[in-house]
């Protein structure tokens, strides 16, 4: 383990290097970053402005999902993002042998490579915006319930991970599927809004979604403090499941990748 | 003629080779148009109005606006800075055909096959959901709202052709077309109706060309926009492809010269 995280520190360095050398393009992604962040928070500002409550949430509750997922997504496209984008190029182009060739584990290497430091502005953004909400709404918050919050982030994270890693193993066979990365940053935005908003879909629809909607509506249910302890465990047994599943899945998938084009 | 019809179909046998991926593409859609679907769903089950809009008339601008984002927003010049970059300009100069030809035919068979797809795709969501929708009965009004979606077409085309001759001076086209695509997404209509915004804004998005992509077309169908204020944003979406034109043929024109066909 302390040796896994040796080379994280030195992949961060390596990545804060990159970022000297692009410094446009960093400051590029920052803009869009914010940017982001502050249209999806005026839209939902702006949606719930006229509405007191939408699928059982409260406006406060609502605003503050907002707040988490830009938290979420922000960690998520801070530490994951980029090397989900270059998994189809990986396996495409044959580099994917230097990383199997390498004495570290290949999962490790094709999901941490890569650091986008802009997102960093993001998290930033979101937990400002959290902090605010709760002061602004006089949100009842304890010490338990923050750590509860951060915790089950975390977990939510590990299972947003899985999924995204389960579905990126298919480049072994596809490699030109660059589109899934565009599908599953349209599935991960869906886990802004309610779960409950979910129920409407057809159940077979509700129940492929239903790992993605417990990522960002659990820890902010348990920072209010309403929900039920089968909402956690479910949260937690997802992203355990699929943790170990996209762990199978990938080295199933190495054993027919070719090679091609190295 | 023959060699623009060639070049649409060779646009749609490419994504037909790449069929999945098409599939994922579409399937992404019809997942946005559900999700922004459901959520309007929710906040008309309380109230009957809604920024001047009944329920049938917001579920008909999502709906409608998926099909309008096909013609409009459908392009391939996403890849001319790549091509740029990577010295493919070069191929394109010494054929007998202009460059900006070859992409309009190109748009032409994405927007033609994307917009079969979506018309299918909410076809079948008619008949799951069965959706409250209006119906514009006025064929004046319908053709004029379709004569704008032509307009917004022209004037995307314009404004996504003059982000990819960014590629001539920098190989980071990536930030700016991100950053233009998150600003235009909500400028343009395509998270909700801009008539909805408080009033300052809303005058703000006028003033911006993204207001003709999908807001323009989908307002004068719903009968939001009409008498001086069609003929107004008629004029104005001229003056914008008027001043849009000068500005894509003075990079085009400007971008040659520093042309170095790096990569070949």
């Amino acid at each position: 383990m302390a040796r896994y995280i040796r080379i994280y520190q030195t992949l961060l360095h390596l990545n804060i290097s990159a970022l000297t050398a692009y410094r446009a393009n960093f400051t590029t992604n920052v803009t869009s970053s914010i940017t982001w962040a502050l249209f999806s928070i005026f839209s939902i500002v702006l949606l719930t402005a006229r509405t007191s409550e939408v699928f059982g949430w409260r406006r406060e509750e609502i605003l503050f999902l907002t707040a988490a997922y830009s938290i979420l997504i922000g960690i998520f496209h801070m530490v994951f993002s980029k090397n989900f984008e270059r998994f189809s190029r990986l396996v495409y182009y044959g580099q994917l042998d230097g990383i199997l060739l390498k004495p570290v584990d290949s999962q490790f290497l094709v999901s941490f490579w890569l650091v986008n430091y802009a997102s960093l502005f993001r998290i930033i953004f979101g937990v400002g915006f959290a902090a605010y909400l709760i002061h602004q709404y006089h949100i009842p918050v304890s010490p338990v319930s923050v750590v509860g919050f951060i915790v089950l982030v975390g977990v939510g994270l590990l299972l947003l991970y899985s999924v995204w890693f389960l579905v990126a193993s298919l480049t072994i066979w596809y490699p030109r599927l660059s589109n899934i990365v565009q599908f599953m940053y349209s599935v991960s935005g869906m886990m802004r809004y309610p779960q409950e908003m979910y129920r409407q879909f057809a159940w077979y629809i509700f129940l492929f979604l239903l790992p993605i909607t417990f990522i960002a509506t659990i820890p902010v249910k348990v920072l209010f403090q309403r929900y039920v302890f089968v909402d956690i465990l479910g949260l937690a047994g997802f992203a355990l499941v699929l943790f170990v599943a996209s762990r199978k899945f990938w080295n199933y998938a190495l054993r027919f990748y070719t090679s091609a084009s190295s | 003629m023959k060699i623009y019809f060639q070049i649409i179909k060779n646009t749609w046998d490419e994504y037909m080779v790449y069929r999945l991926n098409f599939i994922l593409w579409r399937v992404r859609m019809v997942m946005q148009i559900l999700v922004t679907y459901f959520l309007w769903w929710a906040i008309f089950s309380q109230r009957e109005l809604f920024g001047g809009y009944t329920e049938s008339m917001m579920l008909t601008y999502i709906l409608l606006s998926s099909i309008v984002r096909t013609i409009v927003l459908g392009t391939t010049t996403m890849e001319v800075g790549e091509v740029i970059n990577r010295g493919n300009l070069s191929n394109h100069l010494v054929r007998p055909l202009s460059f900006f030809s070859y992409y309009i035919a190109r748009d032409i068979g994405d927007k033609l096959l994307n917009f079969m797809f979506s018309l299918v795709e909410i076809g079948l969501l008619f008949v799951i959901l069965h959706p409250p929708v209006f119906l514009q009965m006025q064929p004046l009004v319908v053709l004029t709202a379709a004569a704008a979606v032509v307009i917004g077409a022209v004037l995307y085309f314009m404004f996504s052709m003059i982000l990819g001759l960014l590629g001539f001076w920098t190989p980071d086209i990536w930030g700016p077309r991100f950053l233009s695509f998150v600003v235009m997404e909500f400028f343009a209509g395509g998270v909700f109706p801009l008539d909805i915004l408080p009033q300052g804004i809303f005058l703000l998005t006028k003033g911006l060309p993204f207001y003709y992509f999908l807001y323009f077309p989908l307002g004068i169908y719903l009968g939001k926009i009409s008498g001086w204020e069609l003929v107004n944003g008629f004029a104005m979406s001229f003056v914008w492809i008027f001043g849009l034109g000068i500005l894509l043929r003075a990079l085009w024109l400007r971008g040659l010269k520093v042309y170095s066909a790096e990569g070949k």
